[in-house]
């Protein structure tokens, strides 16, 4: 999986969407370019309205952009049919959503299966069990996500993008609807698979959150630029210097798999 | 996703919402009973039909007077007399008419008074020939029928219907005994055979006189030579045609009848009798299957109705579902299935309904009724068609869904 972060997973070029059209043009984004390498864990920061949840969308190839050059992994997703990009998204990209989007139905584990369903995958539980398991959830596979306090369903969310071993991880405001004990699991989580050699996109509009990040992309009006990290640090640095990550990485790294329960906090 | 998953996952969705799932699936419920229960009826009247030809004696030809056509109506059928002792004497002739086996002439009154000592009893009565017993394909119990001595003798002899019988004379001593019929004594000769109840009318509930004293004796006003009908029977099932066309020639050349339009006699056949109430039956079974039709259909409209309702419900799964990798062709899978899942289980409740019915109905009313595991079968595939072909459209409309909108959804 650690590549060393030579090759592009994505590269943006030029990348516009717009809504509507004439007077009521919505310019969503404006000629944004982007390169995530492998390995990359980047924060892409910027306030409601922004332009990054459609700039997510796009990534996430959920969406297509109206003009400009869209590469994942070398191919251009504009030319790709609508069944190649659900290929795509069921291979290659695992979603972490704000709302964690599990069906309410379903044990812990058959969610986590779903997107091993849609490729047909051979020894689906194993799989699954496994990817619970690198989330700290392995004791609770059999619950149903209402059985599951919200950090546990986030991680439950987390281990179904993990299932399918993606090329990219996309997490859309991931902590949004958490408290800070489950926040703090959460990001402990992201930045553990960061340094177990994924490519993580993070998009939120806290920049303490973004601030688990290496690397920290700033959208506003639908503009990208590219934030120095001493920039962020300071940011969040003046704000709550105990939220920021980087403290606790030594305790994390004793003891990486071994995630907190955010039930019992 | 294989189908099997996706049939899981369909049956999942059915399952958790069973009280939905279980009113939707009513309407198929209801049409596939239907459909069950009305094929059982046609089937069993066209057996019980079938059944009945073959008892009737599908070889009778009945002449009966009158029938003068005018304008496409046919008036004064029975009412005239234009029918005589001659024409039957005639129609007897093989050499004219050889494929006639036995003719019987036959006068009748209904509503005759019977008295055998203490005991009374209304019948009809009807005089013939000896003929009669062939032409009825009837047989005797026992004793002799009459005879056509007793015919030219104007002999006061009867036979009995089994029913008349048992009524008159309770004790089972009939034959050789008198009874009274109409105030004069006739001395019962023989007993015929039962053949069984016909809805109203019973043929084991009467009395044959010959001809001549029922001619004489019993109808009032009536006249030695002129008859009610003619009975004749055909040499054979295949010679009824031809049969009835030679009593027709026969009595158009008797009765000096130039243009056969103008006949006054009518010659009906039992088989054309039973092939009206057949395609009566038919009629009337193709009928109530468009009832049950149309109840299918609109249980296939309530399925519609249902499965998108699940689809505006379930947007948020559906662009879960997308987001992780499904294609249009898996979400177009999932709901059709389920749609048909829900509708093979009313399928199945109304096959085990229907044949339910259709034993109850056999069993405990006078319809005859046959339960057809074909078209149970039938009606399955129809349920889970029709599922299929009224899920195409909520499938497809979840099916389009684009993710984005489908994940805002919720």
């Amino acid at each position: 999986m650690v590549t060393g972060g030579e090759h592009a997973v994505l590269t943006l070029e030029k990348v516009c969407k717009t809504y509507g059209a004439g007077e009521t043009i919505v310019r969503a984004l404006r000629d944004v370019d982007l390169e995530v390498r492998r390995g990359d864990f980047v924060a892409i920061i910027g306030p409601s309205g922004s332009g990054k949840s459609t700039l997510m969308n796009i990534l996430g190839c959920l969406d297509i952009p109206t003009s400009g050059r869209y590469l994942f992994a070398g191919e251009d997703v504009m030319r790709m049919r609508d069944d190649e990009l659900a290929h795509i998204r069921n291979l290659r990209i695992g979603f972490v959503f704000q709302q964690f989007h599990l069906l309410k139905k379903l044990t812990a584990w058959r969610n986590v299966e779903l997107p091993l369903l849609y490729r047909r995958a051979s020894r689906r539980r194993e799989k699954a069990m496994r990817a619970l398991e690198m989330v700290g959830l392995d004791h609770r596979v059999d619950h149903t996500p209402n059985q599951l306090s919200g950090g546990q369903q986030q991680r439950v969310a987390i281990a179904r993008a993990l299932v399918t071993d993606p090329e990219l991880i996309l997490a859309d405001e991931p902590t949004g609807n958490l408290d800070t004990a489950s926040t703090r699991d959460i990001l402990a989580i992201l930045d553990q698979l960061h340094k177990d050699g994924r490519t993580i996109v993070l998009i939120t509009h806290d920049p303490e959150i973004a601030a688990v990040a290496p690397r920290i992309v700033r959208i506003s009006d639908g503009v990208l630029t590219e934030e120095s990290m001493s920039t962020a640090l300071e940011l969040t640095g003046r704000r709550a210097p105990t939220a920021r990550p980087r403290t606790r990485a030594p305790r994390r790294r004793a003891a990486p798999m071994i995630v907190e329960d955010a039930a019992s906090a | 996703m294989t189908v099997l998953q996706t049939a899981l996952t369909g049956l999942r969705a059915v399952r958790s919402n069973r009280l939905r799932s279980l009113l939707t699936a009513l309407g198929i419920l209801i049409g596939v009973g239907a459909l069950i229960i009305t094929v059982g009826i046609g089937l069993g009247t066209r057996t019980s039909i079938g059944s009945r030809i073959s008892r009737l004696g599908t070889n009778l030809i009945t002449v009966t007077p009158g029938s003068v056509t005018s304008g496409g109506v046919r008036t004064g059928l029975g009412s005239s007399t234009t029918l005589t002792m001659d024409d039957a004497a005639a129609l007897k002739n093989p050499s004219v008419a050889p494929d006639v086996a036995g003719v019987a002439p036959v006068v009748s009154r209904n509503g005759a008074i019977m008295v055998a000592g203490p005991v009374t009893w209304t019948s009809s009565v009807t005089g013939s020939t000896p003929d009669w017993l062939l032409t009825n394909a009837r047989y005797m119990d026992s004793g002799t029928f009459i005879s056509d001595d007793d015919v030219r003798a104007h002999a006061q002899v009867a036979v009995l219907g089994p029913t008349t019988a048992a009524d008159l004379f309770p004790g089972g001593n009939a034959i050789g005994s008198l009874v009274d019929i109409q105030h004069i004594p006739f001395r019962v000769v023989g007993i015929l055979q039962p053949r069984g109840a016909q809805g109203l009318y019973n043929p084991d509930d009467l009395a044959i006189v010959p001809i001549s004293t029922a001619q004489g004796e019993l109808i009032a006003g009536g006249s030695l030579t002129s008859v009610q009908r003619i009975l004749v029977s055909a040499n054979s099932r295949d010679a009824i045609d031809s049969a009835s066309e030679e009593v027709n020639d026969l009595l158009l050349q008797t009765h000096r009848i130039t243009d056969p339009g103008q006949a006054d006699f009518t010659i009906t056949t039992q088989a054309s009798i039973l092939s009206t109430l057949d395609a009566t039956s038919t009629a009337l079974t193709l009928l109530l299957a468009g009832v049950a039709g149309i109840s299918l259909l609109v249980g296939g409209i309530g399925v519609m109705n249902i499965m998108l309702v699940s689809v505006t419900e379930r947007i948020a799964e559906i662009g879960l579902r997308k987001a992780l990798g499904a294609r249009r062709g898996d979400i177009l899978r999932q709901f059709l299935l389920e749609a048909a899942v829900i509708s093979a289980v009313g399928g199945l409740l109304g096959v085990g309904l229907g044949g339910a019915s259709t034993f109850a109905l056999d069993r405990f009313t006078s319809l005859v009724t046959v339960f057809s595991p074909p078209v149970a079968a039938i009606g399955l595939l129809i349920a889970a068609g029709i599922g299929l072909v009224f899920g195409v459209l909520p499938a497809l409309r979840a099916a389009r869904l684009e993710p984005i909108v489908a994940l805002r959804g919720s």
